[in-house]
């Protein structure tokens, strides 16, 4: 086809990471046409700094990550990000975790997803890195732009702190559950 | 008191992108570097607008023009296809290599592309599996072991038949 050897690079790169990148937007967007747009900023800016992006796949996608993170950001701050994050974790607490669809796994979703945005920003997105994305702390610290050590620390501390919540809310809501059958519990023994 | 990382596990398994969901169209391929070339064709069209309906005449436009350079351009039309990855043999340690292949036919393109970059040839013999991993992307392995996708701790991905 007589491509020039940026386009013919930019394509290559596109046809590889089009789909991570897409997955990678659509985790933390509401609505696939944001998400799409974001992949396109994206791809805009690999264009732009095609000679700065490395050659080897997979590092070209920890650069396309990184890249992406930042699109994101800048497109949607402050409290409409928060809200927007509040959303997407909200549609996130109602899918079914693998097959296993039952209210206990439901309402575990729902702890879950509770205990995630609780989370700061930085740790959540560690966070999600390792467990959606599939990525080592190595590769956590390309994306982020930090040391392989900061990632791994960064990542063990975010998963504590993500445990140490959901244990809360877990402790929380069998506390509610109780209150909630001590009454009925009084009310059949007036009964009787 | 729940597992250890009871709640990393679960996170892992909430993963909300299902492969379904991640085809790449030809056309938003051009429709990207033609705005990143800065061209006036359909770079002004902003991707969610296609879905919207926001100025229809621009997107009309645009598609119909981007269309018509892919059908002109590109072998098989603009039609959706899906990134699957075809790896030589059945680890994620092994040699792989990016592709797009129509659904229904994600096999039969793996095994094409195998016929080049297989290192024996009794390999081109063996069923192929098609795994989904975690960054959401298809995954297609050599191996006559239906259960190869659990053993790489990915999941199945049934629709695809054998041809």
């Amino acid at each position: 086809m007589g491509l020039s050897g940026a386009e013919g690079r930019f394509r290559q790169l596109y046809v590889e990471h089009y789909p991570a990148l897409l997955a990678y937007a659509l985790r933390r967007s509401t609505d696939r046409g944001e998400a799409e747009d974001a992949v396109a900023d994206a791809f805009v800016v690999l264009w732009r700094r095609i000679d700065q992006a490395p050659t080897d796949g997979h590092e070209a996608l920890l650069w396309l990550y990184g890249v992406i993170r930042r699109v994101i950001a800048n497109r949607s701050r402050g409290r409409r990000r928060q809200r927007r994050v509040a959303q997407r974790f909200a549609e996130i607490a109602q899918l079914q975790p693998g097959a296993d669809d039952t209210a206990e796994a439901r309402l575990n979703a729902s702890r879950l997803v509770r205990a995630l945005q609780n989370l700061k920003e930085p740790e959540r997105e560690v966070l999600l890195l390792a467990a959606w994305e599939g990525l080592t702390a190595s590769q956590i610290a390309i994306v982020l732009g930090c040391s392989e050590n900061a990632a791994a620390i960064r990542l063990h501390r975010a998963r504590r702190r993500l445990t140490a919540i959901y244990e809360k809310e877990n402790a929380s809501d069998g506390h509610m559950r109780k209150q909630e059958a001590a009454p009925a519990a009084l009310g059949k023994r007036s009964i009787r | 008191m729940s597992e250890p990382d009871e709640a990393y596990e679960l996170l892992r398994k909430l993963n909300p992108v299902q492969p379904d969901e991640l085809d790449v169209s030809e056309v938003a391929l051009h429709a990207t570097l033609a705005k990143a070339r800065g061209s006036r064709l359909p770079v002004f069209v902003r991707q969610s607008a296609l879905r919207t309906g926001f100025r229809v005449l621009a997107v009309a436009a645009a598609v119909g023009s981007a269309v018509a350079v892919v059908v002109l351009v590109l072998p098989g039309g603009g039609s959706s296809r899906i990134a699957v990855r075809c790896y030589t043999s059945a680890s994620l340690q092994a040699q792989s290599r990016a592709i797009h292949a129509r659904r229904g036919a994600i096999i039969s393109a793996c095994r094409a592309e195998l016929q080049t970059t297989a290192p024996s040839r009794s390999q081109l013999s063996v069923p192929l599996q098609v795994c989904v991993l975690r960054s959401g992307v298809l995954a297609v392995f050599p191996s006559p072991d239906n259960s190869v996708c659990a053993h790489l701790n990915l999941r199945a991905f049934p629709s695809e038949r054998q041809p």
